[in-house]
């Protein structure tokens, strides 16, 4: 399952789950690359506070392309203005993604 | 497009009642003398909601393992308030199961969206552990019951509102306001006092967008919030909004759960919700 975490909680080797991406929809590092504490620095510096990385936790599998993540992204993200304030807020704006990624999917 | 808000006023106020099963059904239930056989007959009596009562009693909503062929049965598992709660819901899809749909925007949409909210509320209620859950469903069922008045009521009108505040990523409420002079909350609440629906589902009706609300510990209308927010993201049915707003802070009061939780439900929210549709939709 996907995990929202915010970028102090990185540790070596984590797996990245969905892109990270700059305020310009540039991806950074590709979805299933892994992540170091050194990373950290690198984040903070393109503004990037919240990562999403594969959780043990899981029972859930949703495993998109890059691409079809960020325009799934782009899209919800016309249909919300605000930001999330804690992380079930964070949870519900990855539901939406997924939802939108699955029906970009299924058009394909 | 301002529609003569008078005129819609007393259209709302003419509104048909609900079927007289219901009101029967109150009735016994709170006759401490009634037993269940009483009850059971006076649903027997109808015979399309004697059928479609089993069917949604043996739906993934309640989640029953074994089979359920009779209304005794049914009361047996579910309990008076439950079945009392289905045939309501039962009552009010017959009302609007032969409403004149439009083009612009069909109405089982907005019902889709209601069994969504009614769904995802249950299972809200669920998961943060209340023990009472059995009105959660008819709560979220029919929070938005102010929309189907309004179809029902001036269908086309209405149907061109819903695409246009959708097209345009706008405020439903807003966009009432400015059209009727009278939004879905407070037309809701007024068939709510009219068809004499229980204090705490009118408030629902009324308070579910913005989670107003004096009362203390009202985990219900919490569940309904989220849920109707939940049900948008993950565009199951139709509101009539695209612009999804953000829940009201202090749901989270009452909402304490894993991070995880929203994502593990994900999948048994999407199996619910299509296997209900087919069974709560088909009308006349
Ligand atoms: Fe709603």
């Amino acid at each position: 399952m996907p995990k929202s975490i915010h970028i102090d909680e990185i540790q070596d080797g984590m797996i990245l789950k969905s892109p990270i991406m700059n305020k310009f929809g540039q991806i950074l590092l590709g979805s299933g690359a892994s992540v170091k504490e050194t990373h950290k620095k690198m984040l903070r510096m393109w503004g990037v506070e919240h990562i999403v990385i594969e959780s043990e936790e899981s029972n859930n599998e949703y495993i998109f392309n890059d691409e079809i993540y960020a325009l799934a992204k782009s899209k919800f993200f016309r249909t919300i203005n605000w930001e999330p304030r804690n992380k079930l807020e964070e949870e519900l704006i990855e539901l939406g993604i997924i939802t939108n990624a699955l029906i970009i999917q299924k058009e394909k | 497009m301002m529609k003569d808000y008078q005129q819609l006023i007393s259209q709302i106020r003419d509104f048909p009642t609900l079927p007289t099963i219901y009101s029967s059904l109150l009735e016994a239930i709170s006759n401490p003398l009634s037993t269940v056989q009483d009850v059971a007959n006076i649903i027997s009596k109808d015979q399309a909601a004697t059928v479609k009562l089993i069917k949604v009693v043996n739906s993934p909503v309640y989640g029953i393992s074994s089979k359920i062929d009779t209304v005794t049965q049914a009361i047996f598992y579910l309990g008076f308030n439950e079945v009392k709660n289905l045939i309501l819901a039962l009552s009010v899809l017959k009302i609007f199961g032969n409403t004149h749909t439009f083009n612009y925007f069909n109405i089982i949409d907005l019902w889709k969206h209601a069994i969504a909210v009614g769904i995802i509320s249950r299972m809200l209620g669920q998961t943060i552990g209340q023990k009472n859950i059995e009105n959660y469903f008819i709560s979220g069922l029919l929070h938005d019951i102010g929309k189907l008045v309004f179809y029902k009521l001036i269908g086309e009108d209405y149907a061109k509102i819903l695409r246009y505040n959708f097209d345009n990523n706008l405020n439903l409420l807003e966009t009432e306001r400015q059209n009727f002079g009278i939004t879905h909350e407070t037309a809701g609440e007024m068939i709510a006092a009219q068809w004499k629906l229980p204090q705490n589902l009118s408030h629902i009706i009324h308070n579910h967008n913005t989670f107003r609300t004096k009362e203390q510990n009202n985990y219900m209308l919490a569940c309904v919030h989220l849920a109707n927010i939940i049900a948008d993201i993950m565009q199951l049915g139709n509101s009539g909004s695209q612009a999804i707003s953000q829940p009201n802070y202090e749901i989270w009061n009452y909402i304490k759960i894993q991070p995880g939780t929203f994502l593990n439900l994900f999948d048994e929210i999407t199996d619910t919700f299509s296997k209900s549709i087919e069974i709560l939709t088909v009308s006349n």
